[in-house]
């Protein structure tokens, strides 16, 4: 079936035939204003070009005017970013043109990225999608990653976090991984987020996650240092063609992101402010004081039915229960209320910029401050960006940067992402007194006094020189330097660490130098024939050293910092094992060439050294071909008004990823503190054998697009389907224990994605008309498999969970990663429906633990146990009944959105879905599972409960319900109804959710000026994460790791609300 | 005509795009049950004198089996069974209609008739194994229907058992991911022995010893001739079936064989010996309707000595008290048996030595 690719590749080519044009000559001086067609303001900046290839011929300033001299006959084209680009023939005898611009409409004008080098997108074949910056404005966020949810069709971010300045988890068409840390709730699949490129220098978005996100170090994402006011646009590169010239990382997508240049004559200052107020949501409901006690009580007389003396005795022996006349047993204490608060926020941004082509610059000066819902926690920043562009002719130009950002964030006794001490604290039961001078539990001063501060300080200098040394021969030159020192110091107070105050500090600096060089030529051959070409090469070297000291026993709370090296205070540390010293060089070119626009054919390649891949591979090839025919230009279309254009894409493509890290090609060594001769000696560490042969991970992709624009732009569609084959993951292989290392790390697992992506804009409205609203729906539809595995493996492996038993399947031919546990089939209404072993006759047992020779015979089953399927057959319920269920990753995602505006006011409406996704309930469990400790015996101390009457629950012979009795706890502690690795916490993880939902009004701009001496004034009100519907049970399908788990450890996503301001002076 | 051309180019690249699933242009595996190649069994040679006794439904743990994770359901076949010389044999499956419960056992059932119900008659080889990997041998299976590797019957002859009789087997399991064959499985079928304990009872051939059961408690009986307590080895029990059909009838006997009243075990309730029903009791005997086997499933009952009980197990036991000087004492005679073939059994409790004593002193 494979033919069918060469086939439809064949058919591209054989189109690529055609005819030639004339051209003609006679020069005059063309004037006039560009206006937004909406707003009616002047747009200053706009560039002007003529030609074909394009040629700048002029620039409106700083009131929105041109005068451009041009031949008569000509076309101009009037280009700004985030406006459809108008093409105005210059008629015999007008001069005067004043030219409405709609914001951008149409996609086939925009000016897309290739290879660090723009290009229009009408002669590009690569499948890309460009978010303007004005999309990212209005709502205040720490991560500008998080308001491109649903925006883009095939990018995949789930704002699973609302911890300030994380990242929540990004995926260009689904799955290119299978790595997976942690244990339990807290399972996280590796990040593959794509690669960032902020103004042509890349970077790795994943910085601070090297280390696993449990431990996450130092350091936040480059993303997050961004400030959202500065950027001009996203653009976001998803086929291979688009990013093999990416190289390494690019196999993930590529994000390009450009911020502001100064573009006004006059100088111009702008300010925004935002001030929002974090919601955090909606607690969990509690039973509180009597409620409580009562609850427990009861279960305990129903649970014995009067028989089991035992535990009724107990309960005078437990005060908890039997002493409510005690202060101390007699509270009602709100313990989720200590944790969670509504916080108040601010941001300011301040923008100066000025100049023109020739010479322009902008300084952008940002402050946002984000106290978190969970207290202790926040996230400020504090920027300075500044630009500058030197353009002392035609020929030559210069391009400066510096970016410096403070990156602060707060994360209390957690890790950010997961604030596990707040959750099991939030638990507490409610009888127990809170916090006062006289009592307080470790839990609560650790959660709220642990100071715990990690500063990233990040500058970026980045110089850009470009020199045209004939028509059409550029040569750019790029260098930049980005530095990075991330430090964390974390001081838990003596109390909140059995008595011992502790001190731990990580200090980190990476670094990157990066230089860039492009020899870029083109040439038109009578517009018939258009070559493109060019050859680049990039050198990274990067670093990285992290060193960490943990220290207890300060002399008290007030000694903070480390004091000194002590054999008793020292409690670990060292260096990291996200030390880096990597090299990569890479040499790439690339060829376009376009019949009239019409037919189009890409072909690029690029080599990539890196030290990073196993040193008998160091290099990686990876060539992509691209053809479009942009068959609306056919005579056929000739005379078709509906059509405004169209064009079909094929590409095919490759990109590798360096799986390698030095330990495991060249092995880790560690020091013991063991001495020989006493000399203390260095070992190998045994845990991985190292292997030289690695390869990088390979993705191959295919893709088809379609792009259409009907009905004067009225209607504009944007199809892609792809295939994409992950090749050469990382796999790792036990090794049996006769052997020195315990395993092996090798290239054969492989995975496959295919989908589809839509997006469709609709502009129903006239051009003219006074409403303009503009309506776009995309969504993606992924399928990942998993189409190998080590030959060892025979198809199938199981990522165990040993801490929750909710284990992850690999097996080839499925989805790559599943559940696997035991499935729930529902709940025996009565004792009659449990099934007989017909060759004992005996019911269904629960062997807890898979121990066969403990007693069995209290833990039949029963009416209200959930029917666990005995996959097996032997009437018992054993782990060899596990079995796969569901898919980790969601198959379909998109977003909704609406801008609508009147007259000065503007409505914007903004929503993203996710379907088919399976989420573990983790949190519902654990719910359940406060019933099963009335006494309090657990090692958290006793718990709250928490009610349970709205859920289906099994309470008496006959009932059908879908959750077992939860209330009989002597059983639940015999045949486990309440497990937590069974398929009753799997949940469909559907959404919808509505983001962001933004109102704002321009005031009159003679009005302004007249009274307030302003040149403009807005204000807005927008919300974020207003509203999520979906049938999950839990609070938020969203917030959940990208594994699907939801754990109760997790920090909420808070609800926005925010009021702000654009002022230009 | 070159309008056309792109006409037809036009429509079929839309078709290309539009047909087809990815999976079926781009060769990705289909998925398929996994069965790995290191499931295996712990236990392949069941040649023990308990691991297979004839007649007595037997079946061997579901950890005996190790998936490692092979995906169930799985599809086990006992093939190509063949005595050690290679000689195939089919007699182990037989196939032949065994009882099979379709409702839990309690012990708490009021008549025979519930008891029954909870059953009903399948078709079974006496020797399967089930889709858990479980071995069965059915309680249907008796020495008649087993060959020698000669092809003589083996009913009367002892050497059945012999290596070059013993039989050998594969198990073949199966699913979507394709079949495994584990090979190599040996089995020796011991000769029925109806009941249990069976001391008395030579495993190999099946026929008596001459040494006999004693009950598992002999407590403070106190010996008329002797005058002192007895011993458990004084009492011989005595299992017999004597009919056809479903009962359980216990005997005392004097040293000369003479009976003795059951209601000299004058605190004995009864009504909890045994699983039974319709009690008789004279002065001779105490006969109850039973189903078979005794006990009825492995579960703890009063029948089977009460809830800290094993389960394994039937107990009776029979007390009496009576006056000795000053002093009220008890005396208990107690008997955990196993009966496996249905038929009127009786239990006789022979006072080989000495005759007890229950009257007052």
């Amino acid at each position: 079936m494979r033919i069918q690719i060469y086939l439809l590749s064949f058919l591209f080519v054989c189109c690529l035939t055609g005819h030639t044009l004339l051209a003609q000559t006679s020069r005059v001086t063309v004037t006039g204003t560009v206006t937004d067609r909406a707003s009616k303001e002047t747009i200053p900046g706009v560039s002007i070009t003529s030609g074909t290839p394009a040629k700048g011929v002029g620039i409106t300033d700083a009131n929105g005017k041109f005068s451009v001299s041009i031949e008569s006959g000509a076309t101009l084209n009037f280009v700004y970013i985030g406006y459809a680009t108008i093409k105005q023939k210059v008629a015999a005898g007008q001069t005067v043109y004043n030219i409405a611009m709609n914001a951008a409409t149409n996609t086939m004008s925009e000016v897309v990225v290739r290879g660090y080098q723009k290009r229009n997108r009408e002669v590009t074949t690569g499948s890309s999608f460009i978010v303007s910056g004005k999309e990212v404005q209005d709502v205040p966020v720490s991560n500008v990653e998080q308001l491109l949810q649903g925006k883009v069709p095939g990018l995949n971010i789930q704002v699973n976090t609302g911890a300030p300045g994380f990242r929540g988890s990004t995926q260009v068409r689904g799955l290119s991984s299978l790595s997976v840390a942690g244990q339990g709730s807290e399972t996280f699949l590796a990040p593959t987020s794509p690669l960032i490129v902020i103004d042509g220098v890349p970077m790795d978005p994943d910085k601070a996650s090297e280390l696993g996100l449990q431990m996450q170090g130092a350091g936040v994402s480059p993303l997050s240092l961004i400030p959202q006011e500065d950027i001009q646009s996203i653009e976001i590169l998803k086929d291979a063609q688009a990013t093999s010239l990416y190289g390494s990382r690019g196999a993930y997508g590529v994000m390009l992101i450009t911020t502001k240049r100064g573009n006004s004559t006059i100088p111009r200052v702008r300010y925004t402010t935002n001030f929002f107020v974090n919601a955090p949501p909606q607690l969990r409901e509690t039973m509180g004081g009597r409620s409580e006690r009562n609850l427990k009580l009861q279960q305990i007389y129903n649970s014995s039915n009067g028989e089991n003396f035992a535990d009724i005795y107990r309960i005078t022996t437990t005060p908890l229960l039997s002493d409510s006349l005690n202060a101390f047993y007699n509270n009602a204490t709100d313990w989720q209320g200590l944790f969670y608060q509504t916080t108040y926020n601010q941001t300011h941004n301040l923008m100066l910029d000025g100049g023109d082509p020739r010479f322009n610059y902008k300084a952008n000066l940002g402050f946002y401050n984000e106290n978190g819902v969970i207290k202790n926690t926040g996230f400020d920043r504090y920027n300075l960006n500044m630009n500058m562009q030197f353009k002392p002719n035609a020929k030559l130009s210069f391009l400066g940067s510096v970016f410096g950002s403070v990156g602060s964030r707060k994360v209390g006794s957690g890790v950010g992402l997961f604030q596990t001490g707040v959750a099991s604290n939030g638990q507490a039961s409610s009888l127990l007194p809170g916090p006062s001078l006289f009592s307080a539990t470790g839990g609560v001063i650790s959660s709220l006094k642990t100071d715990n501060k990690d500063y990233t300080r990040n500058l970026r200098a980045n110089a850009e020189a470009a020199y045209e040394f004939i028509k059409g021969l550029n040569l750019t030159s790029n260098i930049s330097y980005d530095f990075n020192s991330n430090t964390l110091n974390k001081f838990t107070p003596a109390a909140a660490n059995a008595q011992f105050a502790e001190v731990y500090s990580s200090n980190s600096r990476d670094h990157q130098l990066y230089n860039r060089n492009i020899l870029a030529y083109s040439k038109s051959f009578n517009d018939t024939h258009t070559i493109y070409t060019s050859v680049f090469s990039e050198i990274y070297i990067q670093g990285r050293q992290t060193n960490v000291i943990r220290q207890n026993r300060t002399p008290d709370d007030q000694v903070q910092g480390p004091f000194g090296y002590g054999g008793n205070a020292s409690k670990g540390g060292g260096t990291f094992g996200d030390f880096k010293n990597a090299r990569l060089a890479s040499f790439a070119g690339a060829l376009t060439y376009d019949f009239r626009k019409k037919y189009v054919v890409d072909i690029t390649a690029r080599m990539d050294g890196s030290s990073a891949s196993g040193i008998n591979n160091p290099y990686s090839y990876n060539p992509s071909v691209g053809l479009k025919w942009n068959f609306s230009k056919e005579e056929l279309f000739e005379n078709a008004s509906w059509l405004s254009y169209a064009a079909v894409r094929a590409t095919w493509g490759k990109n590798i990823v360096p799986n390698g890290n030095l330990q495991t090609i060249y092995g880790k060594y560690n020091f013991s503190s063991d001495t020989y001769n006493d000399q203390p000696i260095v070992y190998m560490d045994l845990d991985a054998i190292p292997n030289p042969l690695l390869k990088p991970t390979t993705t191959t992709q295919v893709n088809f697009g379609f792009d259409g624009g009907f009905f004067d732009q009225k209607v504009e569609i944007n199809y892609d389907t792809y295939f994409k084959q992950v090749d050469n993951l990382i796999f790792d292989t036990p090794l049996p224990n006769i052997l020195a290392f315990s395993k092996f790390t090798t290239n054969e697992a492989a995975l496959a994605n295919w989908g589809h992506e839509l997006s469709v804009s609709f502009r129903p409205l006239a051009k003219t008309s006074k409403v303009n609203w503009s309506l776009n729906v995309n969504g993606a539809f992924n399928t990942d498999v998993l189409t190998n595995l080590p030959i060892e493996y025979n198809g199938q492996f199981l990522k165990l969970d040993l801490k929750d038993r909710q284990h992850l399947l690999y097996r080839v031919g499925k989805n790559s990663l599943s559940n696997f546990f035991i499935q729930n089939r529902g709940v025996y209404a009565t004792d009659a429906q449990v099934p007989v072993d017909p060759v004992t006759g005996l019911r269904v047992r629960n062997v807890k633990g898979d121990n066969y020779s403990a007693n069995l015979f209290n833990s039949f089953y029963q009416g209200g146990d959930p029917i666990f399927n005995d996959a097996d057959g032997d009437y018992l319920i054993t782990s060899k009944d596990f079995g796969p269920a569901g898919n980790t990753q969601p198959i379909m995602t998109g977003g909704i959105s609406s801008n609508l505006s009147y007259k000065n006011f503007g409505l914007n409406i903004f929503a993203t879905f996710t379907a088919k996704r399976s989420i573990l309930n983790n949190a519902l469990a654990e719910r359940f599972d406060l019933l099963s400790d009335p006494f309090g015996t657990r090692t958290v101390g006793p718990q709250s409960v928490v009610p349970l009457d709205n859920m289906d629950v099994w309470m008496q012979q006959g009932d059908i319900s879908r959750f077992p009795n939860p209330y009989n706890y002597y059983h639940t502690a015999l045949v486990d109804p309440l497990r937590i690795d069974q398929s009753l916490w799997q949940e469909d993880g559907s959404y919808f959710k509505l983001n962001q939902i933004t109102l704002s009004y321009m005031f009159d701009k003679k009005f302004i000026r007249r009274t307030l001496g302003l040149n403009s004034l807005r204000i807005y009100t927008s919300t974020n994460n207003l509203r999520t519907f979906s049938r999950y049970s839990g609070p938020n399908p969203e917030n959940v790791t990208n594994v699907g788990r939801d754990a109760s450890g997790g920090y909420p996503v808070p609800r926005t609300f925010n009021l702000g301001l654009n002022v230009e002076f | 005509m070159f309008k056309k051309f792109n006409r037809i180019l036009f429509l079929s690249l839309a078709t290309l795009m539009t047909a087809g699933g990815c999976k079926q242009i781009y060769d990705v595996p289909d998925e398929r049950d996994y069965i790995s190649p290191r499931a295996d069994f712990t236990r392949k040679d069941f040649g023990g004198e308990t691991d297979f006794v004839l007649g007595r439904t037997t079946m061997t743990q579901s950890s005996e089996f190790n998936s490692d994770n092979s995906t169930f359901p799985l599809n086990f076949e006992v093939v190509n069974v063949r005595f050690g010389d290679g000689t195939p044999t089919q007699d182990i499956l037989k196939v032949k209609s065994v009882l099979v419960w379709t409702a839990p056992y309690t012990g708490q059932e009021k008549t025979l008739a519930e008891i029954d119900a909870k059953r009903k008659t399948e078709e079974h080889p006496i020797f399967e194994i089930r889709p858990s990997g479980q071995f069965i041998l059915w309680n249907s299976s008796r020495a008649e229907d087993l060959k020698k590797a000669d092809g003589s019957l083996a009913v009367v002859d002892s050497d059945y058992l012999a290596p070059q009789n013993r039989r050998f087997f594969d198990v073949k399991l199966s699913n979507s991911g394709g079949e495994r064959i584990i090979r190599n499985f040996s089995i020796n079928l011991y000769r029925e022995r109806a009941y249990e304990p069976s001391r008395d009872l030579e495993p190999l051939t099946g026929k008596l010893t001459g040494t006999y059961n004693h009950p598992s408690i002999v407590n403070r009986i106190y010996g008329t001739l002797t005058k002192s307590y007895l011993s458990s080895e004084a009492v011989d029990v005595y299992m017999k079936k004597v009919g056809a059909g479903r009962s359980l009838t216990f005997k005392f006997w004097n040293r000369d064989s003479s009976t003795i009243n059951p209601d000299n075990f004058n605190l004995t309730k009864w009504d909890q010996q045994v699983h039974g029903f319709n009690m008789v009791k004279d002065s001779t005997h105490v006969k109850y309707d039973v189903a078979f086997p005794i006990p009825l499933a492995k579960l703890p009952t009063i029948y089977t000595g009460g809830r800290l009980s094993s389960g394994d197990e039937a107990r009776v036991l029979f007390e009496f008290s009576r006056r000795k000087g000053k002093i009220v004492e008890s005396g208990s005679l107690g008997y955990n048996f196993k009966i496996f073939e249905e038929g009127d059994w009786e239990i006789i409790f022979h006072f080989k030595t000495d005759n007890p004593k229950f009257e007052d002193e």
